[in-house]
């Protein structure tokens, strides 16, 4: 599995284009006052998006699949090192957020906070749930204009169903928050905290049910994978 | 070392019916047929590709569903076209299949791609039709393989690069301890290197055979059309021609006569085909 992973890496290496990346981050240096509140929460996102459906696209434009279950590998082990993919290309984009985003600070733009993280996992996990278990089935090619429909709708329905901004803007609960707010109130009798601050307690169990149901998701998704793609012919 | 047994396969409109097949260490098996009649579904299933709906494929004594990378690791491959990734050099293949194979060999791969004269700096969609072939050739050679599973390796080929491949295939198995399975319509490669041959059409088994008896027991009868009508040969297909027909048969008593010659396997392949459009 992880020399199918080293595989995708070698090939994102190089099929980077290393014009349109210096003109990418050109880009973003040029507009990041302007879209300061929104890059950090959706740089992650487009970037884990890249890298999963490139390696899908370097595999379906090249007929690769073919060649590459020919060689001592399983089909396991294809769907598992595609999934280990998108939690290392998420991993290392919000790395990478955090660092642009901290190096930007300088210059007056927002730093990256913790929501910006929070919906990016969850849109990250919860759009790559939702293509990959159609890319395994139909393949990359077929449906290729659709991923990133479903990619932007996710993200969106994501963000704006974004309880913490709800909660503490307008003070709104949603069914996620009153939950958190309700096992909070438990821990609170539980544990006997000195201080009680509801808002706090909340987001932070809020921000681990969302973590933890996206994380559910994925995996579901990568068992629906799994069986899709081991009872697939390679034709 | 490799026991195909009542195979069936079923997709979309094409038929894969009951083939079955076996195949010794050390011999080169030859898979023939039209395009179409099921040859790259049958290496598909023997890779694991493509799973059987019925039947059952032993490849070193062993299910390929349930000890697939040991089978795979023991597999040589060389398919009619490579497909891999155009951006990566052939040093990059290298990296990638050294790491599949559990005894992949470096040197052995490096030694063939000197021989074949392929910068490893080149790029996997720079090479020729000819190169290509040649480094999956390298591929199947370098890790020790029991088995080596080519289809239409030489189709599209000039016949200076065609004779190269197979001679250095010939090379390979002189050893005795490798099989192959070579699936070809260009039946002219096999004729002098196969030990048996198989013959399916349109996903059926035609025959199995031993070449030597192919050589020895098919023959075309060449006579007029009452010459043939008056015959009791049990003709596989009768060819009109303007002046004679042509017809072929299977001569189990062994009786040579002017009127008789030997066909080519591509011959042969013609008088079944035509005779099962009838």
């Amino acid at each position: 599995m992880i020399k199918l992973i080293k595989k995708d890496a070698r090939l994102i290496f190089k099929s980077i284009s290393y014009k349109y990346l210096i003109l990418g981050l050109l880009l973003i240096a040029l507009f990041v006052n302007v879209f300061s509140y929104i890059i950090p929460m959706i740089l992650p996102i487009v970037l884990t998006y890249i890298v999963v459906t490139n390696s899908f696209n370097n595999d379906a434009l090249n007929k690769s699949e073919v060649f590459i279950l020919s060689l001592p590998n399983k089909k396991e082990d294809i769907v598992y090192s595609k999934y280990l993919l998108v939690i290392i290309s998420l991993f290392l984009s919000l790395i990478l957020d955090y660092l642009i985003f901290d190096v930007f600070k300088i210059i007056g733009v927002r730093k990256i906070v913790l929501q910006d993280i929070q919906i990016n996992i969850v849109a990250s996990l919860l759009s790559m749930s939702a293509i990959m278990p159609l890319i395994f089935k139909l393949g990359y090619s077929k449906l290729r204009l659709l991923y990133p429909v479903i990619t932007f709708f996710i993200g969106y329905l994501v963000y704006k169903n974004d309880s913490i901004t709800n909660l503490i803007n307008y003070g709104k609960e949603s069914l996620l928050m009153q939950i958190s707010h309700k096992l909070g109130t438990l821990l609170y009798r539980v544990f006997s905290f000195n201080n009680y601050d509801f808002t706090n307690i909340s987001i932070n169990i809020y921000l681990i049910i969302t973590a933890f149901l996206s994380a559910i998701i994925f995996i579901i998704s990568m068992y629906l994978s799994l069986r899709v793609y081991k009872n697939k012919d390679i034709i | 070392m490799i026991k195909l047994e009542n195979l069936y396969k079923n997709i979309g409109d094409f038929k894969i019916e009951d083939i079955s097949f076996e195949l010794d260490k050390g011999y080169i098996m030859a898979l023939i047929g039209p395009n179409g009649s099921g040859k790259t579904t049958l290496i598909k299933m023997l890779l694991g590709l493509i799973k059987a709906d019925k039947g059952e494929i032993k490849l070193f004594d062993k299910n390929i569903s349930e000890d697939e990378i040991y089978v795979k690791d023991n597999i040589g491959f060389v398919f009619d076209s490579l497909n891999f990734y155009p951006n990566l050099r052939v040093k990059d293949l290298k990296k990638i299949v050294g790491e599949a194979y559990s005894r992949f060999n470096s040197k052995v791969f490096d030694d063939y791609i000197k021989k074949f004269n392929i910068n490893p700096k080149a790029y996997i969609g720079n090479l020729s039709k000819g190169e290509a072939m040649k480094i999956m050739m390298a591929n199947a050679l370098s890790h020790d393989a029991k088995l080596l599973i080519l289809d239409e390796p030489t189709a599209g080929l000039d016949p200076i690069v065609r004779k190269e491949l197979l001679s250095i295939l010939q090379e390979e198995i002189v050893s005795g301890d490798k099989s192959v399975i070579i699936s070809t319509h260009i039946t002219s490669d096999i004729y002098d290197i196969a030990d048996y041959v198989t013959f399916i059409n349109k996903g059926k088994l035609v025959f199995s055979k031993d070449m030597e008896e192919i050589k020895d027991k098919y023959r075309i009868f060449r006579a007029s059309r009452e010459e043939i009508e008056r015959s009791n040969k049990k003709f596989i297909w009768v060819k009109e021609k303007k002046y004679y027909c042509e017809a072929l048969f299977i001569d189990e008593a062994g009786i040579e006569d002017e009127k008789t010659y030997i066909p080519s396997l591509e011959e042969i392949i013609y008088y079944y085909v035509k005779g099962e459009e009838q």
